[in-house]
């Protein structure tokens, strides 16, 4: 499938973004504060006096500091933010933490994108949810008016180093006229040494939105062209 | 007759849903840490885009937490990442590289030090790095601004093994000098 954007259609308007970083591993809840990131140089004072407090427990860390969502338990570390253009920043946040925490073991990395795609109003979106929701007739012999909800499809990013490439996609029901997409992107690192995982967050963080953004306008306007 | 858009009315909302109560299967089974993230922030009352009427039959599905609203919204036009090169009394100039088209080759630009955050101020010098971002600010209320906005990269000058590294190096020159006494 040619996943490239198609250059003939403008691009789709992208809404409620969402992107997150997220580790596994073992982690110090304790440790992750506003004020330690702002001590170590990785976010200006202000952000730290500012940061919106969810809840800090030595077991847990949630907190927000305007721009980006940072959660933080003893298995998982998480951060998240809906502005594009913090999203090189977010990375840069990461890679700060865990230069800093360098003798953490983290046995996973994913990389998560997810947006509203929106359609112009000229395109006919009714023949391309019927695609969607077209299931085989067998389906219909054991459930009435089956419809299908949620399109999966998990491979390997080309060019991407991750274990596994996973791109959902649904019709909105919050945004008119579009699709809901979700990527995600799967590291396993046997190692658990963090250095690899800050080595490839560096690589392939780009690329994996590029592509993935690519992936959901090409995926909705070859709908498209076929319902046309 | 109803349209496709229709007969997903009344499905859980992917955007707000945020997947099966926790609390339901939290005493089942433990679960694995996820790699997945959690859904896109939404703002449903934002102007911006036409929301969806609320579906017609309430659902019996645990009721997620409240999406946390923002008060503004970015749309990202345009990104460069720049490194100083050279810092004046009033302006600093930049290499810059467009991280929204990389086949463009870099430029050198001037900026005004107002154009910095005070808060970066002090990162303002030769070699470092800064994001600068073109884009329409949109408030709640939908109303859209063009603004330009720099942010300098900030990673620790030092991580822990540099350090480890450094001190080890000193003591092996402490020895060697030790030795040549």
């Amino acid at each position: 499938m040619d996943v490239s954007p198609q250059q003939t259609r403008r691009p789709l308007r992208r809404a409620f973004q969402s992107a997150e970083l997220v580790l596994v591993g073992n982690f110090n809840p304790a440790i992750i504060r506003p004020s330690w990131l702002a001590r170590n140089g990785l976010i200006p004072d202000e952000e730290a006096d500012a940061a919106e407090i969810t809840l800090l427990r030595p077991e847990y860390a949630g907190f927000s500091i305007g721009w980006a969502t940072i959660d933080v338990r003893f298995d998982r570390f998480a951060v998240a933010s809906t502005d594009e253009s913090q999203w090189v920043t977010l990375r840069d946040l990461l890679v700060g933490v865990f230069a800093l925490l360098d003798q953490t073991p983290v046995s996973a990395m994913g990389f998560n994108l997810s947006a509203h795609c929106q359609f112009a109003e000229e395109e006919a979106l009714d023949p391309l949810l019927s695609k969607l929701s077209a299931l085989p007739a067998v389906w219909k012999s054991w459930i009435d008016r089956p419809i299908l909800r949620q399109q999966k499809v998990k491979g390997a990013r080309p060019k991407g180093g991750g274990t596994e490439y996973t791109i959902e996609v649904q019709p909105s029901v919050v945004v008119e006229r579009a699709l809901f997409f979700k990527a995600h992107e799967h590291y396993a690192n046997e190692s658990e040494d963090v250095g690899v995982v800050l080595d490839i967050l560096q690589s392939e963080w780009d690329g994996f939105f590029e592509h993935s953004i690519g992936t959901f306008e090409a995926v909705a306007y070859d709908w498209i062209s076929e319902a046309e | 007759m109803s349209t496709a858009a229709q007969r997903f009315a009344g499905e859980p909302n992917p955007g707000l849903a945020g997947g099966p109560s926790r609390f339901a299967t939290s005493f089942l089974r433990p679960s694995p840490p996820s790699l997945e993230g959690t859904p896109a922030e939404l703002k449903p009352t934002d102007s911006e885009f036409k929301v969806s009427d609320p579906a017609p039959i309430k659902s019996v599905v645990a009721l997620p937490a409240p999406p946390r609203s923002s008060p503004e919204r970015f749309d990202l036009l345009q990104q460069f990442v720049g490194t100083v090169l050279d810092v004046g009394e009033e302006t600093f100039s930049a290499r810059l590289q467009d991280r929204t088209d990389q086949s463009r080759g870099s430029e050198i630009a001037e900026f005004d030090l107002e154009e910095v955050s005070d808060f970066d101020r002090d990162l303002v010098q030769g070699g470092a790095v800064f994001y600068w971002s073109i884009g329409y600010r949109i408030s709640p209320s939908g109303q859209r601004t063009r603004v330009s906005r720099i942010r300098f990269r900030r990673l620790p000058a030092w991580s822990r093994s540099d350090l480890r590294d450094a001190e080890q190096a000193v003591e092996i020159w402490g020895y060697m000098l030790d030795d040549s006494e």
